[in-house]
């Protein structure tokens, strides 16, 4: 894989303008500490992302995206190929349709890279669904576009059920025995609206639901909601409202079905192009089962109600430079014995990127 | 069998004879499109004209109003390069990929091309200054545009396209001359502009538009570039500053208390508030009679 991403770095380098292939590369740097000894307190490069994106021919367009990734505290950084996927949306005459391996087209996060969220933290339930950045997968997805006064779209998916909670510590051998003995493919379909309220504000919504069977046998079912509401004032989002609500469910062969669920809420007042200040809230339910594995999650254990609060403040020297700094207050851990902790975490983060980056849609 | 052909005849007149679906990236432009077009274009505008059209968010909104439209008429010079495109590809329309696409800055004798950009330059545009709508002369060169679109995509219309293009030069020029005339006096005054706008309105006029307020186009300027430009507009007695309702009030009014030196702005497009390109034009004109004595 290490080959692969200098290749491509290579080929950037001494040939890509030539081929009129855009490109970008995005750095993301994170410094975290936490007022609890055991959890992360480090400062690393969190992801650097290689993408190119072109036109192949007259009906497809392709992208492809490499990226080199660490998690706190560890040493060992990764090298992955996270998407590599054909789209065209002339074929089916403003349908969509995407083949190769890509984010899966459900909620907000899911359809939008890290280094672009409006945070820095992945909400712990997020992070326990669908993996710190969020689930990439191999298939086909198509999205309808329905049209009506709510600008509804269909999109559904088909993906091979390998790999699904995405992390940055995980051996290829894993995945590889993980992928032959899923029992299901992971299919998912999301119905989503947009209302304009003028071409400066906007809301976006959908209902999405995702089923899985995984190697051990267990069948997972997620159901949520997602919204994010835009206002813009010329150059910068004057306010931002983003959230995600999502269930769980998963039944194991012969074990009763077990529920958990979880959201995040997160609102974002931008004062000018350079600031803006947010606040979150995030949540997690766990479900009866009181196993200390199923609730853990980046040495984080949860036994009742998981909540968390989040206040943070981004200057953007520029839309291609940004710098935040957030204070994040989370209750209902398990920590030294005691089932309902609070720990306290501060986080820097620098973000910055070059090239020319694929506009996303809202 | 009969009634089921006899609707489809029907439909298919309906579809050939039915008007040309035309949208305009700015309000000004549709304009000129229902001008130029007439009866034979039903035009309308994707932007309200409220916003920076340089930052506009790609949303489902916009891929479902251009779909299947026959036409989109846009500003060019890559003013709305950054949305746009993705509007274009993810609509699915062909059309506009070929005669449906129409730039109305293809015969415009463009200011402030540069040869070689990169971002620290911030917002500019390699292929010039695309805030050609402010000045009804370079409108006109824009209609010629548009007018050549509307013949290539529908020629068996020409004559009525060339009769309405006409019309709106000779409208077009008569704003000229009365912007000219109105102005005359006013040769002679500094004016500082905030961002680029006012480019090809001060060229065509022969206005003194010495400098801008912003350092780097797109970056709010800082503390010390509006030193910087207060020692400037003394030393230059510029008489006030020109910018758009797009442009940051905090910062003008900032930098009036520094420099002593008014600002004036107007807006940046056609919207709800100024219906006609005239009143339009004509609400600079006025701000410069008033402020420029």
């Amino acid at each position: 894989m290490k080959s692969l991403f200098f290749l491509t770095t290579f080929f950037i380098s001494f040939n890509g303008f030539s081929q009129n292939i855009d490109w970008f590369a995005a750095a993301d740097f994170v410094g975290v500490n936490n007022n609890t000894e055991s959890y992360e307190q480090d400062i690393y490069l969190r992801e650097f992302e290689l993408a190119l994106h072109s036109k192949v021919d007259q009906d497809w367009s392709a992208a492809l995206s490499l990226v080199y990734a660490k998690a706190a505290n560890s040493e060992e950084m990764q090298t992955e190929l996270h998407e590599v996927y054909l789209q065209s949306s002339s074929i089916f005459s403003g349908d969509t349709i995407k083949i190769g391996q890509f984010f899966l087209g459900t909620g907000k996060l899911n359809r939008v890279h890290r280094h672009e969220w409006v945070f820095t933290s992945t909400p712990f339930f997020f992070e326990k669904y669908f993996g710190e950045e969020g689930v990439i997968d191999s298939g086909v997805e198509y999205t309808l576009r329905i049209g009506t006064s709510q600008n509804l779209q269909l999109t559904a998916g088909v993906t091979r059920g390998g790999e699904f909670v995405h992390e940055h510590s995980h051996h290829e051998e894993e995945d590889e025995e993980e992928l032959s003995n899923a029992q299901w493919p992971t299919h998912y379909i999301r119905l989503g609206g947009f209302k304009e309220f003028s071409t400066l504000k906007g809301l976006e919504y959908g209902l999405n639901y995702i089923v899985r069977k995984d190697a051990e046998k267990t069948a997972w079912y997620y159901s949520g909601i997602d919204f994010t509401y835009k206002a813009r004032e010329g150059k910068f989002l004057s306010f931002l409202v983003q959230s995600e609500f999502w269930s769980r469910t998963y039944k194991s062969n012969g074990e009763d079905e077990l529920t958990d669920s979880g959201y995040y809420l997160f609102m974002e007042k931008g004062l000018d192009q350079h600031h803006s200040v947010g606040f979150g809230v995030t949540g997690f339910t766990p479900s009866d089962d009181h196993s200390e594995e199923e609730h853990e999650e980046e040495g984080r254990s949860v036994h009742e109600e998981y909540t968390s609060l989040n206040l943070n403040y981004t200057y953007s020297n520029s839309e291609f430079i940004k710098y935040r700094f957030s204070v994040e207050q989370e209750n209902g851990l398990e920590i030294d014995g005691n089932e309902d902790a609070t720990n306290y975490k501060y986080q820097v983060q620098m973000l910055f990127n070059i090239g020319k980056h694929p506009v996303h849609l809202f | 069998m009969k009634k089921i052909l006899l609707l489809l005849v029907t439909l298919n007149t309906t579809i050939s004879f039915g008007s040309i679906q035309v949208k305009t990236t700015l309000p000004e432009l549709n304009w000129l499109a229902t001008e130029i077009g007439g009866e034979l274009v039903k035009s309308s505008s994707l932007l309200s004209g409220h916003e920076d059209p340089h930052f506009v968010d790609v949303t489902p909104a916009f891929i479902f109003k251009i779909k299947s439209i026959d036409i989109l008429i846009k500003n060019g010079l890559a003013l709305e390069s950054t949305w746009l495109p993705k509007i274009i590809e993810l609509s699915g329309n062909q059309k506009l990929l070929s005669l449906g696409l129409c730039d109305a800055s293809t015969n415009l004798d463009t200011l402030g091309e540069l040869e070689k950009t990169d971002r620290s330059m911030g917002d500019v545009h390699p292929e010039g200054n695309p805030h050609y709508t402010y000045s009804p002369k370079q409108m006109i060169l824009a209609s010629r545009a548009i007018a050549n679109c509307f013949q290539k995509y529908d020629p068996s219309n020409l004559a009525i396209y060339e009769s309405n293009f006409s019309k709106i030069k000779d409208q077009l020029t008569l704003l000229v001359n009365s912007v000219e005339s109105r102005l005359s006096s006013f040769k002679q005054i500094n004016i500082m502009t905030y961002h680029e706008e006012f480019k090809y309105f001060c060229h065509d006029f022969n206005l003194s538009c010495i400098n801008t307020l912003e350092d780097t186009p797109g970056i709010l300027p800082s503390a010390s570039n509006m030193v910087k430009k207060t020692l400037f507009v003394k030393e230059k007695k510029v008489k006030f500053v020109l910018a758009t309702d797009s442009n940051p009030k905090r910062i003008l009014s900032k930098f009036s208390e520094l420099s002593g030196i008014k600002y004036a702005q107007v807006e940046a497009h056609m919207n709800t508030r100024i219906k006609s390109y005239s009143d339009f034009v004509l609400q600079i004109v006025r701000v410069i009679e008033k402020h420029g004595k």
